[in-house]
Protein backbone atom coordinates (compact mmCIF):
# COMPACT_ATOMS: atom_id res chain seq x y z
CA UNK A 1 0.00 0.00 0.00
CA UNK A 2 1.40 3.40 -0.90
CA UNK A 3 1.76 6.03 1.77
CA UNK A 4 -1.07 7.97 0.17
CA UNK A 5 -3.31 4.93 0.41
CA UNK A 6 -2.32 4.48 4.04
CA UNK A 7 -3.17 8.11 4.74
CA UNK A 8 -6.56 7.78 3.12
CA UNK A 9 -7.22 4.60 5.06
CA UNK A 10 -6.28 6.29 8.32
CA UNK A 11 -8.70 9.15 7.80
CA UNK A 12 -11.54 6.96 6.56
CA UNK A 13 -11.00 4.82 9.63
CA UNK A 14 -11.26 7.91 11.80
CA UNK A 15 -14.45 9.02 10.07
CA UNK A 16 -16.01 5.57 10.47
CA UNK A 17 -15.10 5.53 14.12
CA UNK A 18 -16.75 8.84 14.78
CA UNK A 19 -20.03 7.69 13.27
CA UNK A 20 -20.27 4.42 15.17
CA UNK A 21 -20.51 3.96 18.88
CA UNK A 22 -16.88 4.11 19.89
CA UNK A 23 -14.51 4.11 22.81
CA UNK A 24 -12.52 7.32 23.05
CA UNK A 25 -9.40 5.82 24.64
CA UNK A 26 -9.26 3.03 22.08
CA UNK A 27 -9.69 5.64 19.36
CA UNK A 28 -6.81 7.73 20.68
CA UNK A 29 -4.61 4.65 20.80
CA UNK A 30 -5.40 4.06 17.15
CA UNK A 31 -4.42 7.63 16.32
CA UNK A 32 -1.14 7.23 18.20
CA UNK A 33 -0.43 4.03 16.31
CA UNK A 34 -1.20 5.70 12.99
CA UNK A 35 1.25 8.48 13.79
CA UNK A 36 4.09 5.99 14.11
CA UNK A 37 2.98 4.20 10.96
CA UNK A 38 2.55 7.28 8.77
CA UNK A 39 5.19 9.66 10.05
CA UNK A 40 8.92 9.29 10.36
CA UNK A 41 8.73 8.93 14.16
CA UNK A 42 9.36 6.11 16.60
CA UNK A 43 6.81 6.79 19.32
CA UNK A 44 3.71 8.92 19.72
CA UNK A 45 1.37 9.83 22.53
CA UNK A 46 -1.53 12.10 23.33
CA UNK A 47 -1.76 14.26 26.44
CA UNK A 48 -5.02 15.86 27.55
CA UNK A 49 -5.53 18.70 30.02
CA UNK A 50 -7.79 18.37 33.04
CA UNK A 51 -9.79 21.22 34.55
CA UNK A 52 -6.74 22.32 36.56
CA UNK A 53 -4.67 22.77 33.39
CA UNK A 54 -2.53 19.72 34.16
CA UNK A 55 -1.57 17.43 31.30
CA UNK A 56 -2.11 13.68 31.53
CA UNK A 57 -0.94 10.96 29.16
CA UNK A 58 -4.07 9.38 27.71
CA UNK A 59 -2.87 7.11 24.91
CA UNK A 60 0.46 6.12 23.40
CA UNK A 61 1.82 4.01 20.56
CA UNK A 62 3.47 1.74 23.11
CA UNK A 63 2.41 1.54 26.72
CA UNK A 64 5.85 0.94 28.16
CA UNK A 65 6.39 2.47 31.57
CA UNK A 66 9.47 4.25 30.24
CA UNK A 67 7.54 6.07 27.57
CA UNK A 68 4.74 6.99 29.96
CA UNK A 69 7.32 8.33 32.38
CA UNK A 70 8.45 10.72 29.64
CA UNK A 71 4.93 12.09 29.52
CA UNK A 72 4.64 12.48 33.27
CA UNK A 73 7.91 14.41 33.35
CA UNK A 74 6.37 17.01 31.10
CA UNK A 75 3.94 18.08 33.77
CA UNK A 76 6.37 20.79 34.79
CA UNK A 77 8.32 21.46 31.60
CA UNK A 78 8.39 19.84 28.21
CA UNK A 79 7.36 20.17 24.59
CA UNK A 80 3.75 19.20 25.29
CA UNK A 81 3.39 21.85 27.95
CA UNK A 82 4.83 24.43 25.54
CA UNK A 83 2.47 23.41 22.74
CA UNK A 84 -0.49 23.35 25.13
CA UNK A 85 0.24 26.73 26.69
CA UNK A 86 1.09 28.59 23.50
CA UNK A 87 -0.92 26.77 20.85
CA UNK A 88 2.21 26.70 18.72
CA UNK A 89 3.80 23.61 17.23
CA UNK A 90 7.11 22.44 18.70
CA UNK A 91 8.97 20.86 15.79
CA UNK A 92 12.39 19.25 15.49
CA UNK A 93 13.47 20.03 19.02
CA UNK A 94 16.87 18.45 19.45
CA UNK A 95 17.02 16.92 22.93
CA UNK A 96 20.74 17.55 23.33
CA UNK A 97 20.17 21.27 22.81
CA UNK A 98 17.07 21.31 25.03
CA UNK A 99 18.73 20.59 28.37
CA UNK A 100 18.11 24.08 29.69
CA UNK A 101 14.64 24.38 28.31
CA UNK A 102 13.33 21.08 29.69
CA UNK A 103 16.02 19.74 32.03
CA UNK A 104 14.40 16.63 33.50
CA UNK A 105 12.47 15.67 30.39
CA UNK A 106 15.37 16.11 27.93
CA UNK A 107 17.68 13.98 30.06
CA UNK A 108 15.15 11.18 30.48
CA UNK A 109 14.16 11.20 26.81
CA UNK A 110 17.78 10.93 25.73
CA UNK A 111 18.38 8.13 28.22
CA UNK A 112 15.47 6.29 26.61
CA UNK A 113 17.18 6.58 23.24
CA UNK A 114 15.37 9.46 21.60
CA UNK A 115 17.17 12.17 19.70
CA UNK A 116 14.48 14.68 18.87
CA UNK A 117 10.93 15.45 19.91
CA UNK A 118 7.88 17.27 18.56
CA UNK A 119 4.59 18.43 20.07
CA UNK A 120 1.53 19.51 18.11
CA UNK A 121 -1.37 21.24 19.88
CA UNK A 122 -4.78 19.56 20.09
CA UNK A 123 -6.90 22.55 19.32
CA UNK A 124 -10.47 23.28 18.34
CA UNK A 125 -11.10 26.89 17.42
CA UNK A 126 -9.92 28.93 20.39
CA UNK A 127 -9.59 26.07 22.84
CA UNK A 128 -6.47 23.97 23.32
CA UNK A 129 -7.19 20.68 25.04
CA UNK A 130 -3.77 19.02 25.02
CA UNK A 131 -0.93 17.98 22.72
CA UNK A 132 0.26 15.21 20.42
CA UNK A 133 3.79 14.18 21.32
CA UNK A 134 6.12 12.59 18.76
CA UNK A 135 9.54 11.07 19.46
CA UNK A 136 12.38 10.20 17.06
CA UNK A 137 15.26 7.87 17.83
CA UNK A 138 17.11 8.66 14.63
CA UNK A 139 18.70 11.98 13.72
CA UNK A 140 17.14 14.04 10.95
CA UNK A 141 14.37 16.58 10.79
CA UNK A 142 10.70 15.85 10.43
CA UNK A 143 9.61 16.91 6.94
CA UNK A 144 7.03 19.66 6.41
CA UNK A 145 4.71 17.07 4.92
CA UNK A 146 5.00 14.95 8.06
CA UNK A 147 4.33 17.94 10.28
CA UNK A 148 1.19 18.74 8.29
CA UNK A 149 0.04 15.12 8.42
CA UNK A 150 0.80 14.99 12.12
CA UNK A 151 -1.26 18.11 12.76
CA UNK A 152 -4.11 16.62 10.74
CA UNK A 153 -4.00 13.49 12.90
CA UNK A 154 -3.95 15.69 15.99
CA UNK A 155 -7.04 17.49 14.65
CA UNK A 156 -8.74 14.15 14.07
CA UNK A 157 -8.01 13.17 17.67
CA UNK A 158 -9.49 16.45 18.91
CA UNK A 159 -12.67 15.98 16.92
CA UNK A 160 -12.95 12.42 18.16
CA UNK A 161 -12.88 13.62 21.74
CA UNK A 162 -15.67 16.06 21.00
CA UNK A 163 -17.71 13.66 18.89
CA UNK A 164 -20.82 13.77 20.99
CA UNK A 165 -23.29 16.36 19.83
CA UNK A 166 -26.15 18.22 21.39
CA UNK A 167 -24.54 19.95 24.34
CA UNK A 168 -23.60 23.53 25.08
CA UNK A 169 -20.14 24.02 23.56
CA UNK A 170 -18.07 24.70 26.67
CA UNK A 171 -19.87 22.02 28.64
CA UNK A 172 -19.28 19.53 25.84
CA UNK A 173 -15.56 20.09 25.84
CA UNK A 174 -15.14 19.88 29.61
CA UNK A 175 -17.42 16.88 29.90
CA UNK A 176 -15.74 14.91 27.14
CA UNK A 177 -12.30 15.63 28.51
CA UNK A 178 -13.42 14.47 31.93
CA UNK A 179 -14.78 11.28 30.40
CA UNK A 180 -11.55 10.57 28.57
CA UNK A 181 -9.40 11.26 31.61
CA UNK A 182 -11.58 9.14 33.86
CA UNK A 183 -11.53 6.28 31.37
CA UNK A 184 -7.77 6.42 31.53
CA UNK A 185 -7.84 6.23 35.33
CA UNK A 186 -10.04 3.14 35.14
CA UNK A 187 -7.56 1.54 32.76
CA UNK A 188 -4.74 2.17 35.22
CA UNK A 189 -6.79 0.59 38.02
CA UNK A 190 -7.50 -2.41 35.80
CA UNK A 191 -3.80 -2.77 34.99
CA UNK A 192 -3.06 -2.95 38.70
CA UNK A 193 -5.75 -5.53 39.38
CA UNK A 194 -4.65 -7.71 36.48
CA UNK A 195 -0.95 -7.37 37.32
CA UNK A 196 -1.55 -8.55 40.87
CA UNK A 197 -3.88 -11.39 39.91
CA UNK A 198 -1.62 -12.75 37.19
CA UNK A 199 1.74 -11.96 38.80
CA UNK A 200 2.81 -9.83 35.83
CA UNK A 201 3.95 -6.24 35.35
CA UNK A 202 1.46 -3.46 34.70
CA UNK A 203 2.93 -3.08 31.20
CA UNK A 204 2.25 -6.73 30.47
CA UNK A 205 -1.21 -6.35 31.96
CA UNK A 206 -2.04 -3.61 29.47
CA UNK A 207 -0.84 -5.74 26.57
CA UNK A 208 -3.09 -8.55 27.77
CA UNK A 209 -6.06 -6.18 28.02
CA UNK A 210 -5.59 -4.83 24.50
CA UNK A 211 -5.15 -8.30 23.06
CA UNK A 212 -8.38 -9.39 24.70
CA UNK A 213 -10.22 -6.33 23.39
CA UNK A 214 -9.11 -7.06 19.84
CA UNK A 215 -10.04 -10.73 19.93
CA UNK A 216 -13.37 -10.34 21.74
CA UNK A 217 -14.70 -7.15 20.18
CA UNK A 218 -15.45 -5.36 23.43
CA UNK A 219 -14.76 -1.77 24.43
CA UNK A 220 -11.49 -1.20 26.24
CA UNK A 221 -13.15 1.14 28.74
CA UNK A 222 -15.95 -1.32 29.54
CA UNK A 223 -13.53 -4.19 29.98
CA UNK A 224 -11.22 -2.08 32.13
CA UNK A 225 -14.10 -1.05 34.37
CA UNK A 226 -15.21 -4.67 34.84
CA UNK A 227 -11.70 -5.85 35.61
CA UNK A 228 -11.11 -2.95 37.99
CA UNK A 229 -14.34 -3.26 39.97
CA UNK A 230 -14.26 -7.03 40.01
CA UNK A 231 -17.38 -7.69 37.93
CA UNK A 232 -15.55 -9.26 34.99
CA UNK A 233 -16.10 -12.94 34.36
CA UNK A 234 -13.45 -13.24 31.65
CA UNK A 235 -11.67 -16.25 33.05
CA UNK A 236 -8.93 -16.27 30.44
CA UNK A 237 -8.11 -12.70 31.27
CA UNK A 238 -8.23 -13.04 35.03
CA UNK A 239 -6.46 -16.35 35.36
CA UNK A 240 -4.46 -16.67 32.18
CA UNK A 241 -4.76 -19.42 29.56
CA UNK A 242 -6.72 -22.21 31.20
CA UNK A 243 -5.34 -25.26 29.45
CA UNK A 244 -1.64 -25.48 28.58
CA UNK A 245 -2.49 -28.19 26.07
CA UNK A 246 -4.84 -25.97 24.11
CA UNK A 247 -2.93 -22.75 24.50
CA UNK A 248 0.65 -23.42 25.34
CA UNK A 249 1.83 -19.91 24.58
CA UNK A 250 3.52 -18.28 27.52
CA UNK A 251 2.34 -14.86 28.60
CA UNK A 252 5.46 -13.14 27.25
CA UNK A 253 4.41 -13.84 23.70
CA UNK A 254 0.99 -12.23 24.09
CA UNK A 255 0.74 -9.19 21.84
CA UNK B 1 -14.36 28.45 44.77
CA UNK B 2 -10.89 27.99 46.25
CA UNK B 3 -12.22 29.28 49.57
CA UNK B 4 -15.16 26.92 49.38
CA UNK B 5 -12.88 23.96 48.76
CA UNK B 6 -10.54 24.98 51.56
CA UNK B 7 -13.48 25.02 53.93
CA UNK B 8 -14.59 21.62 52.67
CA UNK B 9 -11.18 20.23 53.47
CA UNK B 10 -11.83 20.78 57.15
CA UNK B 11 -13.84 17.66 57.77
CA UNK B 12 -13.85 17.93 61.53
CA UNK B 13 -17.34 18.11 62.90
CA UNK B 14 -17.77 21.63 64.15
CA UNK B 15 -21.51 21.83 63.97
CA UNK B 16 -24.06 22.47 61.31
CA UNK B 17 -23.74 26.23 61.00
CA UNK B 18 -20.29 26.41 59.39
CA UNK B 19 -21.40 23.71 56.94
CA UNK B 20 -24.42 25.70 55.96
CA UNK B 21 -22.22 28.69 55.20
CA UNK B 22 -20.02 26.51 53.02
CA UNK B 23 -23.15 25.15 51.42
CA UNK B 24 -24.51 28.57 50.55
CA UNK B 25 -21.15 29.66 49.17
CA UNK B 26 -20.84 26.55 46.99
CA UNK B 27 -24.29 27.08 45.56
CA UNK B 28 -23.59 30.76 44.95
CA UNK B 29 -20.26 30.03 43.25
CA UNK B 30 -21.98 27.74 40.78
CA UNK B 31 -25.01 30.01 40.48
CA UNK B 32 -27.42 27.23 41.31
CA UNK B 33 -30.05 27.05 44.01
CA UNK B 34 -28.94 23.84 45.65
CA UNK B 35 -26.40 21.04 45.51
CA UNK B 36 -26.42 17.63 47.11
CA UNK B 37 -24.14 14.63 47.17
CA UNK B 38 -26.10 11.42 47.19
CA UNK B 39 -25.39 7.72 47.20
CA UNK B 40 -28.29 7.05 44.83
CA UNK B 41 -30.38 5.36 47.50
CA UNK B 42 -32.98 8.03 48.01
CA UNK B 43 -33.29 10.56 50.83
CA UNK B 44 -31.45 8.34 53.28
CA UNK B 45 -28.51 8.32 50.90
CA UNK B 46 -28.08 12.07 50.83
CA UNK B 47 -24.74 12.56 52.51
CA UNK B 48 -24.31 16.30 52.02
CA UNK B 49 -26.84 18.92 50.97
CA UNK B 50 -26.29 22.60 50.39
CA UNK B 51 -28.50 25.53 49.50
CA UNK B 52 -32.18 24.58 49.06
CA UNK B 53 -31.82 21.40 50.99
CA UNK B 54 -35.47 20.33 50.98
CA UNK B 55 -35.65 20.50 47.19
CA UNK B 56 -32.37 18.58 46.86
CA UNK B 57 -33.53 15.79 49.12
CA UNK B 58 -36.89 15.58 47.34
CA UNK B 59 -35.14 15.32 43.97
CA UNK B 60 -33.08 12.41 45.29
CA UNK B 61 -36.27 10.83 46.64
CA UNK B 62 -38.05 11.24 43.29
CA UNK B 63 -35.23 9.67 41.32
CA UNK B 64 -34.93 6.74 43.68
CA UNK B 65 -38.66 6.12 43.86
CA UNK B 66 -39.34 6.56 40.14
CA UNK B 67 -36.17 4.81 39.03
CA UNK B 68 -35.34 7.55 36.55
CA UNK B 69 -33.57 10.91 36.48
CA UNK B 70 -30.36 12.67 35.54
CA UNK B 71 -28.61 11.61 38.74
CA UNK B 72 -29.27 7.94 38.06
CA UNK B 73 -28.01 8.33 34.49
CA UNK B 74 -24.89 10.10 35.75
CA UNK B 75 -24.19 7.25 38.18
CA UNK B 76 -23.41 5.17 35.10
CA UNK B 77 -20.31 7.29 34.65
CA UNK B 78 -20.92 10.33 32.47
CA UNK B 79 -22.02 13.81 33.60
CA UNK B 80 -25.61 14.63 32.70
CA UNK B 81 -26.18 18.33 32.14
CA UNK B 82 -29.78 19.43 31.67
CA UNK B 83 -29.94 23.20 31.24
CA UNK B 84 -33.62 23.01 30.31
CA UNK B 85 -35.52 20.23 32.05
CA UNK B 86 -38.75 21.02 30.20
CA UNK B 87 -37.06 20.49 26.84
CA UNK B 88 -35.66 17.16 28.01
CA UNK B 89 -38.92 15.85 29.46
CA UNK B 90 -39.11 13.00 26.96
CA UNK B 91 -35.98 11.50 28.46
CA UNK B 92 -37.47 11.28 31.97
CA UNK B 93 -41.22 11.30 31.36
CA UNK B 94 -42.22 10.90 35.00
CA UNK B 95 -39.34 12.57 36.78
CA UNK B 96 -39.25 15.75 34.66
CA UNK B 97 -42.79 16.99 35.39
CA UNK B 98 -42.43 16.04 39.06
CA UNK B 99 -39.24 18.06 39.30
CA UNK B 100 -40.90 20.95 37.49
CA UNK B 101 -43.62 20.96 40.15
CA UNK B 102 -40.88 21.48 42.71
CA UNK B 103 -39.85 24.57 40.75
CA UNK B 104 -36.74 23.00 39.26
CA UNK B 105 -35.94 24.05 35.68
CA UNK B 106 -32.29 22.97 35.32
CA UNK B 107 -30.40 20.00 36.73
CA UNK B 108 -26.69 19.14 36.53
CA UNK B 109 -25.51 15.73 37.70
CA UNK B 110 -21.87 14.76 38.06
CA UNK B 111 -20.69 11.27 38.95
CA UNK B 112 -18.44 11.20 42.00
CA UNK B 113 -15.75 8.81 40.90
CA UNK B 114 -12.09 7.98 40.52
CA UNK B 115 -11.89 5.62 37.57
CA UNK B 116 -13.96 2.58 38.49
CA UNK B 117 -14.44 3.80 42.07
CA UNK B 118 -17.91 5.28 42.33
CA UNK B 119 -19.03 6.83 45.60
CA UNK B 120 -22.20 8.60 44.47
CA UNK B 121 -23.50 11.53 42.46
CA UNK B 122 -23.37 15.30 42.84
CA UNK B 123 -26.64 16.94 41.87
CA UNK B 124 -27.05 20.68 41.34
CA UNK B 125 -30.36 22.32 40.50
CA UNK B 126 -31.72 25.74 39.62
CA UNK B 127 -35.17 27.29 39.39
CA UNK B 128 -34.32 29.02 36.13
CA UNK B 129 -33.37 27.24 32.90
CA UNK B 130 -29.96 27.81 31.32
CA UNK B 131 -26.53 26.18 31.21
CA UNK B 132 -23.97 26.52 33.97
CA UNK B 133 -22.25 29.87 33.63
CA UNK B 134 -18.79 29.95 32.03
CA UNK B 135 -16.27 28.37 34.30
CA UNK B 136 -18.92 26.98 36.62
CA UNK B 137 -18.70 23.48 35.19
CA UNK B 138 -14.96 23.33 35.83
CA UNK B 139 -15.68 24.52 39.37
CA UNK B 140 -18.34 21.85 39.68
CA UNK B 141 -15.82 19.17 38.73
CA UNK B 142 -13.39 20.57 41.30
CA UNK B 143 -16.16 20.43 43.89
CA UNK B 144 -16.94 16.87 42.81
CA UNK B 145 -13.31 15.91 43.33
CA UNK B 146 -13.32 17.24 46.89
CA UNK B 147 -16.65 15.65 47.73
CA UNK B 148 -15.47 12.33 46.26
CA UNK B 149 -12.60 12.21 48.70
CA UNK B 150 -14.88 13.13 51.60
CA UNK B 151 -17.32 10.36 50.72
CA UNK B 152 -14.48 7.92 50.13
CA UNK B 153 -13.27 8.35 53.68
CA UNK B 154 -16.74 8.31 55.16
CA UNK B 155 -17.41 4.99 53.48
CA UNK B 156 -14.21 3.43 54.73
CA UNK B 157 -14.87 0.46 56.91
CA UNK B 158 -11.90 0.40 59.20
CA UNK B 159 -8.29 1.47 59.30
CA UNK B 160 -8.69 4.20 56.72
CA UNK B 161 -10.96 6.33 58.84
CA UNK B 162 -8.03 7.70 60.75
CA UNK B 163 -6.53 9.02 57.54
CA UNK B 164 -6.69 12.56 56.24
CA UNK B 165 -8.65 14.05 53.44
CA UNK B 166 -5.44 15.69 52.31
CA UNK B 167 -2.49 14.13 50.55
CA UNK B 168 0.71 13.34 52.39
CA UNK B 169 1.80 14.86 55.67
CA UNK B 170 0.82 18.41 54.80
CA UNK B 171 -2.69 19.70 55.35
CA UNK B 172 -4.72 20.54 52.30
CA UNK B 173 -5.93 18.24 49.62
CA UNK B 174 -4.62 16.96 46.32
CA UNK B 175 -7.42 16.24 43.86
CA UNK B 176 -7.59 12.73 42.40
CA UNK B 177 -7.05 14.39 39.03
CA UNK B 178 -3.47 15.11 40.12
CA UNK B 179 -2.69 11.47 40.84
CA UNK B 180 -0.01 9.81 38.79
CA UNK B 181 -0.89 6.61 36.96
CA UNK B 182 0.99 4.60 39.57
CA UNK B 183 -1.47 5.64 42.29
CA UNK B 184 -4.32 4.08 40.34
CA UNK B 185 -2.27 1.00 39.46
CA UNK B 186 -1.35 0.58 43.11
CA UNK B 187 -5.02 0.95 44.05
CA UNK B 188 -5.84 -2.00 41.79
CA UNK B 189 -3.01 -4.11 43.16
CA UNK B 190 -3.88 -3.38 46.78
CA UNK B 191 -7.54 -4.23 46.20
CA UNK B 192 -6.45 -7.74 45.14
CA UNK B 193 -3.81 -8.08 47.88
CA UNK B 194 -6.30 -7.25 50.61
CA UNK B 195 -9.40 -8.62 48.91
CA UNK B 196 -11.21 -5.30 49.26
CA UNK B 197 -12.96 -2.84 46.97
CA UNK B 198 -10.98 -0.28 45.00
CA UNK B 199 -12.42 2.43 47.23
CA UNK B 200 -11.16 0.73 50.37
CA UNK B 201 -7.80 0.08 48.71
CA UNK B 202 -7.36 3.77 47.92
CA UNK B 203 -8.25 4.73 51.47
CA UNK B 204 -5.67 2.26 52.81
CA UNK B 205 -3.04 3.59 50.42
CA UNK B 206 -3.68 7.18 51.52
CA UNK B 207 -3.71 6.20 55.19
CA UNK B 208 -0.41 4.35 54.81
CA UNK B 209 1.22 7.36 53.13
CA UNK B 210 -0.09 9.68 55.83
CA UNK B 211 1.11 7.41 58.63
CA UNK B 212 4.57 7.17 57.10
CA UNK B 213 4.74 10.85 56.31
CA UNK B 214 5.30 10.12 52.63
CA UNK B 215 3.67 11.31 49.47
CA UNK B 216 1.01 9.00 48.12
CA UNK B 217 2.87 8.83 44.78
CA UNK B 218 5.98 7.46 46.51
CA UNK B 219 4.12 4.71 48.34
CA UNK B 220 2.30 3.86 45.11
CA UNK B 221 5.61 3.55 43.26
CA UNK B 222 6.79 1.07 45.92
CA UNK B 223 3.63 -0.98 45.51
CA UNK B 224 3.88 -1.11 41.72
CA UNK B 225 7.57 -2.02 41.90
CA UNK B 226 6.59 -4.76 44.36
CA UNK B 227 8.81 -3.35 47.08
CA UNK B 228 5.74 -2.99 49.28
CA UNK B 229 2.81 -5.33 49.75
CA UNK B 230 -0.38 -4.69 51.65
CA UNK B 231 -1.08 -7.90 53.52
CA UNK B 232 -3.49 -6.80 56.20
CA UNK B 233 -0.76 -5.98 58.69
CA UNK B 234 -0.17 -2.47 57.38
CA UNK B 235 -1.65 0.46 59.32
Amino acid sequence: MTREEQLIEAFVEAADTLVDDFDVIEFLHTVAGRCVQLLDVDAAGLMLADQYGQLHATAASTESARLLELFELQADAGPCMDAYRTGSQVVNADLEASQERWPRFAEAAQATGFVSVHALPLQLRATIIGALNLFCARPGALSDADVRTGQALADVATIGILAQRGLHQADLLTTQLQNALNSRVTIEQAKGVLAERRGITVDQAFAVLRAYVRSHNVHLSDLARQIADGTSTAADLLFGPQSPDVDGRRLESAE
Amino acid sequence: MAVVLALLDDDRQRGANPRQRVAARAAAALEVDGICAGLGTGPSGVVLAWGREAVSVTLEDLQFTLGQGPGLDAAAGAPVLVPDLAAAAARWPVFAPAAAELGVRAVFALPLRIGAISVGTLLAHRATAGPLVDGALADAFALADAVTLLLLHRQSTGTGRAGPVGDGPQPGWAPPAAYRAEVHQATGMISVQLGVSLAEALVRLRAHAYADGRLIAEVAADVVARRLRFDGHDL
